[in-house]
């Protein structure tokens, strides 16, 4: 099957997966809401309520899936996610900050500004931190984030050990790490969503320069590829898309590692179809994930964080295998 | 015209300079071979070639334009280049292409941001395959190739850029006999009936010997001999350059020169 | 497209599974929902509230409450709308309740959801002792029996004046309570626990490294050497033989008098309801019997 045609078998079948579960995700849920009362006045709140929280699944879901594609792609290494360069650390620790910092009560978008100002710090010193002269050799950058994340990291638990020590704010902290799709506005939903769509188009003018970058930096320069011009543009948009989906719903883990894997699994490598598919399968995957983590439970919600990383274990013996079978000779 | 005019060029990465003050003319249809010792400046003189790094001082010419002043696409079109095997990177697990994939990348240049392969595209691929003798592998991931199959799925993808100058690093370095043979000649007949122009960095003094039709010797970034095989390729040259007595004489074979290990 | 029919095989097979899992969800245990709100009805986020309701009489007015709140045992069979700390949005809503009451929730969306169920949101704040009987004044009013309110919190106050122990400083003994063993947490001034130790007679060691609900470590209780160990969470089978486990706690007081205490009612002493003074009560015996028992 040519590219052309899985791409657009592919979008067909999956755009049918994703206005099936978006409907799934209205009627899903812990209160009954009968399908013929879907648009009836009097469920409404509780409809709109759910619509919105889908609604966000979906573009986090797009936004971390197609961030962690390019990361696996640019960094070439099929273990990259859209976290490891620094982006989760740096907004788990801005949120953090507001939370136990008592600054929430300003307003509910303390948290979200928190993350994402945490994010873009942490993005900017891991650039910093990776620049040799003009170039951001891709080794550099994957230890930069490391060291990052771990410092971030390390400044997060002695927060959360104040936390404990004061006896509060643990709980939100820790519900904030494992990611929630809560939403009672709109606004967050629309900002996520604008981050993520200007992500998505710029992206979608990179997919076969993704592919180039693939076979490594020095032939893809002798193919007409502008290298690092290329890999800057695409580590901002991947960042801008995850800091993004991290302000908005937390950290939810596994969803940038698990679907482009998957996807690739059924159409192959080509990242012209791949972007497109994997932002369609993030959508899907995030949502039903969501309605999962809505009703297994009798009366709590999980963190949708759990779910995900509940896929994620198994998912790493299945890439030890592939890694193993497949790796250059 | 000359495809590639090298105009007193110096470069390097940092630090100091690895090419200095250093000139050489290609003219069309050459078939030049780049022998040196190990940090001579061989690798280093291609990457000035394609403009993939920045020159310190001095100009570099493809067909009469100055590659800086090209863009990066221009470049691809007319100059294409078939790195060693270390350079490049087949993909791991499922993150591998196809030869036809790859070979199809070699188009590069000529295609948009948003456009897809046309029908002239396909066709250049096959042809680049078919040169490569790698059509029958057209399906199969690069990653599950043997080193000499992958190689000439580079060499493809370079094929299918349908440049007019041809750059070859080292390309059959980790082959073996037969494969090597097998490259060369390929290149022998591209460069004999296709009119290509073929500059080779070789590691192997018999082989550049073999086929090539002027040699150019590096040292310390400097030229030290260019010529053709007959001339440069001296025993008293070649003790100079690598520090190794040899003899030379001339291939019982071809009658080109060729170089006898004298062991002490 | 490429061979690989395990690993595609395995992929379906795990979206099967998420799939069922989601389907599972979808149709078990769903609520119904209620067409319009009673007149009155409340929900209750936490034990100390629902007990408050009760105690006001309010008991039928009372359509949900936490996973946590066991007190009237009524309570127990009341359909759930949370759990402790985590309300559930869409269960609230199902409920359709007028007033919902919690504790301290000091989360800005709180509000924010509360609302779009249509209800209004009452968090009632008990720190000290002496705030306990404002939460009931607090919550009687919203609930519209201010006077029932009242009553019932003026007598709290006189029960906990009645029970409250007038000793000297030297005569208190050193009492540390125990919230929680990992990491050790207790109660310092300015929480009424505090509050109720000193009111029952005896001297909380951890009084001024507070203020608030602290983490304290082992060698500070240690060169305190408290005389009675209250401890407030589940600790196995004998108190005392646990707490003699730990590296230097064998020389404690407490420990070598056997004065650990494990089974209290914690809701009495932990819970700030209208309780309290029960626990205030049973504090008072406790201390009481210890001046005694020291005192021959």
């Amino acid at each position: 099957m040519s590219a052309r045609r899985k791409l657009v078998t592919g979008v067909a079948v999956l755009s049918a997966a994703l206005t099936v579960a978006f409907f799934w995700a209205l009627v899903a849920g812990r209160a009954h809401v009968p399908l013929s009362k879907l648009f009836h006045p009097d469920y409404a709140p509780l409809v709109t309520l759910r619509a919105c929280r889908a609604l966000l699944g979906i573009i986090v879901g797009a936004g971390l899936a197609v961030a962690g594609l390019i990361l696996q792609a640019v960094l070439r290494n099929p273990l990259a996610d859209p976290y490891v360069l620094g982006v989760s650390s740096g907004a788990g620790l801005g949120a953090a900050g507001a939370i136990l910092s008592g600054l929430v009560v300003l307003g509910t978008w303390v948290i979200p500004g928190a993350a994402f100002a945490g994010a873009v710090l942490a993005i900017l010193l891991v650039y910093a931190l990776a620049r040799v002269g003009k170039t951001v050799p891709v080794y550099t950058l994957l230890l930069a984030g490391v060291i990052v994340n771990a410092v971030a990291s390390s400044l997060l638990i002695f927060l959360a050990h104040t936390a404990i020590a004061r006896g509060r704010g643990l709980y939100s902290v820790m519900w904030w790490l494992l990611g929630s799709l809560q939403v009672l506005e709109l606004w967050p939903v629309m900002a996520a969503g604008v981050a993520v769509g200007g992500g998505l188009l710029v992206t979608l003018f990179f997919t076969r320069d993704l592919n180039v970058l693939s076979i490594g930096e020095e032939p893809a320069a002798h193919l007409g590829l502008r290298v690092e011009r290329t890999k800057k543009i695409l580590f901002l948009v991947s960042s801008l898309m995850t800091g993004a989906a991290v302000a908005a719903s937390g950290l939810i883990g596994f969803v940038g590692l698990i679907v482009p894997h998957a996807v690739r699994l059924v159409v192959g490598p080509d990242n012209r179809v791949l972007v497109p598919l994997c932002a369609l399968a993030g959508g899907v995957f995030l949502v039903i994930a969501d309605i999962i983590a809505r009703t297994i439970l009798p009366t709590g919600d999980l963190p949708i964080g759990v779910i995900t990383a509940f896929l994620g274990g198994p998912f790493f013996i299945y890439l030890l295998r592939t890694h193993r079978r497949g790796g250059p000779k | 015209m000359n495809a590639i005019e090298v105009r007193d060029i110096t470069c390097g990465y940092g630090g100091e300079p690895v090419l200095r003050g250093l000139s050489v003319d290609v003219p069309s249809g050459d078939f030049l071979g780049i022998l040196g010792p190990n940090g001579s400046g061989k690798t280093t003189l291609l990457r000035a070639v394609t403009g993939v790094i920045g020159l310190d001082a001095g100009r570099v010419l493809l067909n009469g334009a100055d590659v800086a002043s090209l863009a990066r696409r221009e470049v691809a079109r007319q100059v294409a280049c078939v790195l060693q095997e270390s350079a490049v990177s087949a993909g791991v697990g499922d993150l591998a292409f196809t030869v036809c994939e790859v070979v199809g990348m070699g188009r590069t240049p000529y295609l948009s941001r948003t456009g897809w392969e046309t029908r002239h595209d396909r066709e250049a691929v096959d042809r680049a395959m078919e040169l490569a003798e790698v059509a029958h592998l057209s399906d199969r991931p690069v990653t599950e190739l043997s080193g000499g199959e992958r190689q000439r799925a580079f060499i493809a993808m370079a094929l299918a850029q349908e440049c007019d100058i041809i750059l070859l690093d080292e390309p059959t370095s980790h082959l073996d006999i037969a494969h090597q043979m097998g490259i060369l000649d390929l290149f022998a007949g591209l460069n004999a009936d296709g009119g290509k122009t073929v500059v080779g960095v070789f590691h192997d003094l018999n082989l550049a010997a073999e086929y090539c039709g002027r040699i150019l010797l590096l040292k310390d970034g400097q030229v030290a001999g260019l010529g053709t095989p007959d001339d440069v390729l001296t025993a008293e040259t070649i003790e100079g350059i690598y520090g190794a007595s040899v003899e030379v004489g001339p291939s019982p074979v071809t009658g080109r020169p060729h170089v006898f290990l004298k062991k002490s | 497209m490429e061979a690989r029919p395990l690993e595609r095989g395995l992929l379906w097979t795990a979206v099967a599974g998420f799939l069922a899992v989601a389907v599972i969800g979808t149709v078990s245990g769903r609520v119904h929902v209620q067409k319009r709100p009673t007149g009155g009805s409340i929900v209750s986020l936490s034990p100390n509230a629902t007990e408050i309701v009760f105690a006001l009489g309010l008991g039928e007015r009372l359509v949900g409450v936490s996973t946590a709140c066991d007190y009237p045992p009524e309570a127990k069979h009341l359909r759930k709308a949370g759990d402790l700390g985590a309300p559930n949005i869409e269960l609230i809503y199902a409920l359709k309740p007028e007033l919902v009451i919690g504790t301290m929730l000091r989360d800005p969306e709180m509000k924010k959801v509360v609302e779009r169920c249509g209800a209004r949101l009452l968090t009632i704040e008990q720190q000290r002792l002496d705030e306990i009987p404002d939460a009931i004044l607090a919550v009687g009013e919203a609930a519209g029996v201010p006077d029932a309110a009242r009553r019932r919190a003026d007598a709290l106050r006189a029960r906990i004046a009645r029970a409250t122990v007038d000793v000297p400083d030297d005569e208190r003994p050193r009492v540390f309570i125990e919230l929680s063993g990992q990491p050790l947490r207790t109660a310092a001034e300015g929480t009424f626990v505090d509050d109720l130790i000193g009111r029952a007679g005896g001297r909380n060691i951890a009084h001024d490294l507070g203020p608030g609900w602290i983490t304290v470590s082992p060698d500070t209780v240690v060169a305190r050497d408290p005389e009675i160990i209250i401890v407030a969470h589940p600790i196995g089978l004998d108190g005392r033989y646990a707490l003699g486990q730990r590296i230097g706690w064998n020389g404690i007081s407490a420990v070598r008098s056997g004065r650990v205490v494990d089974d209290l009612d914690l809701s009495l002493i932990l819970r700030p309801g209208p309780r309290v003074a029960e626990g205030l009560e049973a504090l008072a015996r406790l201390f009481a019997a210890y001046r005694e028992a020291r005192g021959k």
